[in-house]
């Protein structure tokens, strides 16, 4: 039986061949900001992203509900340079995904969601 | 930081006990202070009148009493250099003495003030402590209880921080992190 953590690299790794190459980092991670598994490029500190998805989460569920919105479902940054998406997996868990600039944001967002639903069953 | 760490477990009243365990004040310490109050009480006009002669000739320190009653402020300050030789530093005085934290978080005081403030208030309070028998004994008590008031203090400040961080966040401990700079 692989371990928590395979297993959820094991969905990282699915989400990245099913976008083929929009999809350039993936993590798991805690409310707490705590990441649980991650694909991450070398240059880019998977400690900070961890703790700033949750932060955007964070905030963005206290957004919802100070609007009565709703719940969050997925919050989606736009740059000059890529993407960056964090959306709940589960209610103690988020995965955060970081895109190239023109990536297909249709298909990615199935594939997230599909991912996210996942990681919330493993962990 | 990404272990737990138990302190972070203790919260509101129960930080003053484990202040007071962590510093040993003693039931015998707490005794020699209670013996003192009357002197405390004598010497709290002198402590009020240093204190607010140096927060008001100070203007970033003056400015926060423009529209203040202060014969309401003498009072509260008296009660509070009277109330360190109380003699029972339980948590009702621990709810007393955090809520007077609070009140400065609220006014948007900056820490540094109060916790520079206090050394007026360790020169009145060691003035005390020297009028009693034992008055080595007795210093190092109202030290003690001096260091819990800055403790308390900064705790209310800190723990305003942090739960309006976690409340923006959606968790304490991921706002613990975010304040730790990690
Ligand atoms: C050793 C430091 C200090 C002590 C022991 C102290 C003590 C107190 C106490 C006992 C109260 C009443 C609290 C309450 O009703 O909850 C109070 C209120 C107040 N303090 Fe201080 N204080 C200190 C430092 C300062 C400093 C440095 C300033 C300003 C520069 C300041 C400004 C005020 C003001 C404006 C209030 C009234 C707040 C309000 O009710 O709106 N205090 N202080």
């Amino acid at each position: 039986m692989a371990s928590r953590q395979e297993q959820i690299i094991a969905v990282i790794d699915q989400l990245m061949t099913n976008t083929g190459t929009d999809v350039v980092g993936a993590a798991a991670v805690g409310l707490d900001g705590i990441s649980f598994a991650s694909r991450m490029a070398a240059d880019v500190s998977t400690e900070r992203v961890a703790a700033v998805a949750a932060t955007i989460m964070g905030v963005t569920r206290r957004v919802g509900g100070e609007l009565r919105i709703g719940a969050a479902e997925e919050v989606i940054i736009k740059a000059n340079k890529g993407l960056f998406m964090v959306l709940p997996a589960g209610d103690q868990s988020l995965l955060a995904v970081n895109l190239r600039q023109d990536a297909n944001l249709g298909l990615v967002r199935l594939e997230a969601r599909d991912a996210a639903r996942a990681i919330s069953q493993i962990v | 930081m990404s272990v737990e760490r138990s302190s972070w477990q203790i919260k509101n009243e129960a930080t003053l006990s484990e202040l007071v365990q962590l510093m040993g004040l003693s039931a015998d310490e707490a005794a020699i202070l209670k013996s003192l109050q009357s002197a405390a009480q004598r010497q709290a006009p002198a402590m009020r009148e240093d204190f607010y002669k140096r927060l008001l000739a100070h203007p970033q320190t003056a400015e926060y009493f423009s529209d203040i009653n202060m014969n309401h402020m003498y009072d509260m300050l008296q009660t509070w250099f009277v109330e360190l030789f109380c003699g029972v530093y339980d948590e009702a005085y621990a709810r007393r003495r955090m809520k007077i934290g609070d009140t400065h978080v609220r006014i948007g005081l900056p820490v540094r003030y109060p916790l520079a403030m206090l050394d007026v208030a360790m020169k009145h309070a060691e003035d005390v402590a020297r009028t009693h028998a034992q008055s080595d004994a007795a210093i190092t008590a109202v030290r003690k209880v001096l260091a819990l008031d800055v403790a308390v203090f900064n705790q209310a400040y800190e723990d305003r921080q942090i739960q309006a961080l976690a409340e923006m966040v959606g968790n304490e401990r991921l706002a613990r992190r975010l304040l730790a700079g990690e």
